[in-house]
Parts: C-alpha cells; structure tokens; sequence
C-alpha cells in the first residue's frame, strides 16, 4: 500500500503533468475475497477478476457530474484500447456503488447505458469496504441535509486489475481515451514481460 | 433573429437579464434510472455592471442546485455554489467535472433531442429562460471541451 501512496503523491505535487493517464504501482497487491450483487442477481466476486482486466469504479446513482462523466470517459477509453490489444486484453469495466441503501434496487442499469458489456453492483457495507480498502481507494457518505437528501465523496481514479488479480495500476481524471489506451496497453506490455521473465 | 425581437416585445422587460449571453447550453443523456442530471453552459456578463447568478430552477424537476465538483487529494468531491458572481465581460464555464447545474428528481428519464427549459434567477431579480438541449456526452469529451 506505501508504494500506491508514494506514487500517488508524487502525482499530486506535479500538477505540471496534468496528462499522466495513470499510475503503475511498484508492487501487484493481491485482492482480498468479496462479493456484489445486484437486483437482477448478477453477482461479483474477486473470481471474476481472473483471467481478464478488469476496472472497478466506485461511485454512486446520485451522481450528477463526475459519475456519468467518468462512466463516459472510460466507455471511450476502452473502446480506443480495444484498438490496441487483443480482444481478450480489453477490459471488463465494473461500477461499485457505494451507497446501496439508494442504489441497490436499480444499480444493474447504471453502467450499462454508457456500454453494454459494463455491470454495476453493490453490496454490504462491509463487502464495499473491503474492495475499497484493497484498491486504497476511498468514499464517505456525507451528512443527509433536512430533506434527508445527502451527498457521497469518492475516490476519482479507478483500479485496473490484473488477469492475475492484483491491482496494478490507477486511472487518473480526465481519463483522455487516447492517452488512457496508450497506459493501458503499456501496462499490459509491462505485465505480460513480467510474467516471461 | 426576428423571433426574440418579437418575444421581448411581447414579455415584461423585467423578464431577461439584461446583458448576459447563454451559449451551448446541454444536459447530456443520462441512465433511465438516475435520479439526477446535470446541465451546463457557457454564460458571459456582455453588460456593464457585475451581475450575480443566484438560483435556477428546471421544468420537470423536483429541484435544480448550482454545483461544484473538484477533486481534493485524488476524492471528487461536490458542494454547494450560493452565487456565481459575473464581472463585466467575464465568461463562466459549466463543464463536466466542475460548475454544474444539478437537477434532482426528475419526472421523466431523458430522452436526446429534447430540451430542459431552465430558469437562471439573478440577485437583480432579473431571470432568464434558457432551453439546454440533450444530447450524448459524446466519445472522447475532456474536460474543459464542454462548450
């Protein structure tokens, strides 16, 4: 996990770089069990991060701006990598929300619209605590106002998981679709050499 | 250009903010389930004295917020604007990822092609009816692209 932050803070104090895409970490860091569902049934588990890239996002439905813009985002990114890679190295694009007391009864259609192959999911707060833990990212629900209404603070990068299921990397805003292909095939590159070595 | 002519003639002169210019106003479609949207906009004070946006509202919601969303140490986080202040010849931005309009509860999902008629409401008293067309957020859009 020190490696992340290092690596992360480097960041933060060069804000010159603004069009760094995302960040390697130094060292894969393995992903605990967990499970997600939604209300169609569909379930998600740290075995689905198996075989294939996988991005996991958290957020939540009440989302006017940063959600929808990074679902967007990502829906193009991927969509460039897969111009890069092989089929099979295209990555599984997975929504988290992190509020299911408001979210869980409709989260599957969430994702969805921005790409059909992407799935939404929510969980336990337990379950939603773990895999947010696990990929050192963060959120709060914040304070419900006198309407009851309240606001959620996440995380604004996203994880990529590897096929060998452990976090490699983290995708920064404003995730520029060509440039978060050229990291993502990069990172596949610096993954698959590891692998021969 | 004869129609606004035409519309001003029509309506209370009180009914436009004077010297303020709307351009490129949009509510990017949004999953059928979200129960919130989010507009945006380019404004520009064309007129000589400051002019404060105080409020908005939207037909066919149940509320409409000025919005703000920043990331602080790698969190995005959203908070409440009271007022956005516009200097003489000074132009704000509503983009993805900052200033935003945030419009809760929607009766309807929406659809592309409609329009979301919004209602800027000035510290003057003066408003100003604004028809934000949804459109798709489009492949490829970056911040700052939102005009």
């Amino acid at each position: 996990m020190k490696h992340l932050l290092a690596a992360v803070s480097l960041l933060l104090a060069a804000p010159a770089a603004a069009q760094v895409q995302g960040v390697m970490l130094d060292e894969p860091i393995a992903m605990p069990t967990f499970a997600f569902t939604n209300e169609l049934g569909e379930d998600f588990t740290e075995r689905d991060l198996m075989d294939n890239w996988t991005i996991v996002m958290f957020g939540f439905l009440t989302c006017p701006d940063v959600c929808p813009f990074t679902l967007g985002n990502l829906e193009a990114a991927v969509s460039e990598t897969g111009m890069r890679v092989s089929p099979d190295n295209v990555p599984n694009v997975v929504f988290i929300s992190v509020d299911p007391d408001r979210d869980a009864e409709q989260v599957s259609e969430y994702a969805k619209f921005f790409h059909p192959d992407f799935e939404s999911f929510t969980g336990e707060r337990e379950q939603i605590d773990t895999l947010v833990e696990a990929t050192d990212s963060f959120y709060r629900l914040m304070r419900p106002d006198h309407t009851g209404y309240y606001e959620v603070q996440h995380s604004s990068s996203v994880s990529v998981i590897a096929p060998d299921g452990t976090l490699r990397a983290k995708l920064q805003p404003p995730f520029d679709p060509g440039l978060t292909a050229e990291f993502l095939a990069r990172l596949q590159i610096s993954y698959r050499r590891e692998l021969t070595q | 250009m004869r129609f606004p002519v035409i519309a001003a003639l029509l309506l209370p002169a009180t009914a436009f903010a004077d010297g303020i210019r709307v351009e490129d106003p949009f509510v990017p479609l949004a999953p059928p389930t979200a129960r919130v949207h989010a507009a945006y906009m380019t404004l520009t004070n064309d007129g000589a004295a400051e002019r404060q946006l105080v409020s908005i509202s939207a037909d066919g919601y149940a509320m409409a917020h000025l919005h703000l969303s920043e990331e602080k140490d790698g969190v995005a986080t959203m908070s409440s604007v009271d007022l956005i202040a516009l200097a003489p010849g000074q132009t704000v931005n509503f983009e993805p990822g900052g200033l935003h309009i945030m419009l809760m509860g929607p009766e309807n999902p929406l659809a592309e092609g409609e329009t979301v008629s919004l209602t800027l409401e000035f510290a003057n008293g003066e408003t100003e009816a604004v028809d934000a067309m949804v459109m798709p957020l489009g492949h490829g859009a970056h911040e700052g692209h939102g005009s």
